[in-house]
């Protein structure tokens, strides 16, 4: 709602807007249906309500405290000094004895997840190894270089059965010009 | 003899002297208690703070020497308060005391306490075990600020510096503990 001359005016999202006249005016005898006294009323009421509330809330706070023999008798027990010797001693022996504690501690914890790790990595290799993989089953050189061509495919071939015997080499090492001299 | 200053006695329980430390806890045991009676209402409670504050401080006695400018008992108070605190949230965990404990007949009964307490809290007075389960509503912040604030009536500011919480969260968590607490009796009144 909307304070407006007119009163209060509904508002589409539902809330509630007020002007600082028209809240005003709402108390000084305005269009609005509230009037000072009952406002007042209202704010009093809440008011007291809350000084009540926080009233009772203060007694049960102290209500839910020690009494003075209780707390008297939980500072003067024997037993406390012993056992806060206790607890410091306990504490110097964990400290002294933790250097190694921790480290089975995370250990322990990390062996599970260094194996899933592992599994993942393993997984992943034999993955990318497949997937790298040629499609068609690997060739011997031989057959790479001299294999039969499959039906109506091209194959060039590289080489020839009949290459160069060492005698050749050695002659066009020597001769540069054996290619002239064999035209 | 002349007792020795709380320096003094930090001095020699640093440098390993049991004597020195036991005198710091024959001093300040009664002031640790009482600290601890504020949140809690069973001697159990109280003497385990103790022995959780002294042995806190027993470690921590190094970074008081030197470095803290306030004295020795505001130093363990706020250790105590802490200790407190934690106890208070550890206490939260078990489901064992909630709202839902109170039946019928204690509801009643915690009615008629409240209304007849009227203005005069001093001499009013709220069944110990009742008004522990109520306040089992809070959370341990709630609990904590609204007792070092309406029970020993510490400042915003004393509050900050004994939990090391800004001044504005304290300002805050006490609007809304209060606010909470409201929301928990107002069934009663």
């Amino acid at each position: 709602m909307i304070y407006t001359s007119t009163g209060w005016q509904p508002v589409v999202h539902g809330q509630i807007v007020v002007t600082s006249q028209g809240f005003i005016s709402s108390f000084v005898g305005g269009s609005g249906k509230l009037s000072a006294p009952l406002i007042s009323e209202v704010f009093m009421a809440n008011r007291q309500t809350n000084e009540q509330l926080d009233r009772a809330g203060r007694l049960v706070l102290l209500s839910a405290t020690a009494s003075e023999a209780e707390t008297e008798a939980a500072a003067s027990s024997p037993f406390v000094l012993t056992r806060t010797r206790a607890a410091i001693a306990e504490e110097k022996r964990r400290d002294e004895s933790g250097g190694w504690l921790p480290i089975f501690l995370v250990a322990r914890r990390a062996v599970p997840a260094m194996a899933l790790v592992a599994v993942l990595a393993a997984i992943l290799t034999v993955w990318s190894a497949q997937l790298s993989a040629p499609s068609v089953p690997v060739q011997s050189d031989e057959e790479a270089l001299f294999g039969t061509p499959a039906a109506g495919v091209e194959q060039t071939v590289l080489a020839s059965r009949n290459g160069p015997s060492k005698d050749e080499v050695f002659n066009i090492v020597v001769d540069r010009n054996y290619g002239e001299g064999a035209k | 003899m002349e007792p020795q200053a709380d320096d003094v006695l930090v001095a020699g329980a640093n440098a390993g002297d049991e004597l020195a430390f036991e005198e710091l806890f024959n001093r300040y045991r009664r002031h640790v208690a009482y600290t601890a009676s504020r949140f809690f209402a069973h001697r159990e409670q109280i003497e385990e703070i103790i022995q959780d504050t002294f042995t806190k401080a027993y470690f921590a006695l190094e970074s008081y020497h030197g470095t803290h400018e306030k004295s020795f008992k505001a130093w363990l108070t706020q250790i105590a308060v802490n200790s407190s605190y934690d106890q208070l949230r550890r206490a939260r965990r078990r489901p064992e005391q909630t709202l839902s404990d109170v039946n019928d007949t204690e509801s009643h009964e915690i009615a008629l306490q409240l209304r007849s307490a009227g203005r005069d809290i001093e001499s009013a007075l709220v069944s110990r075990d009742l008004a522990v389960k109520l306040l089992a509503r809070l959370s341990a912040e709630d609990r904590l600020v609204l007792t070092l604030m309406d029970v020993e009536g510490f400042s915003v500011a004393e509050i900050a510096e004994m939990t090391s919480w800004s001044v504005s969260k304290v300002k805050v968590r006490a609007h809304r503990a209060r606010a909470h607490l409201r929301r928990v009796l107002r069934r009663y009144l």
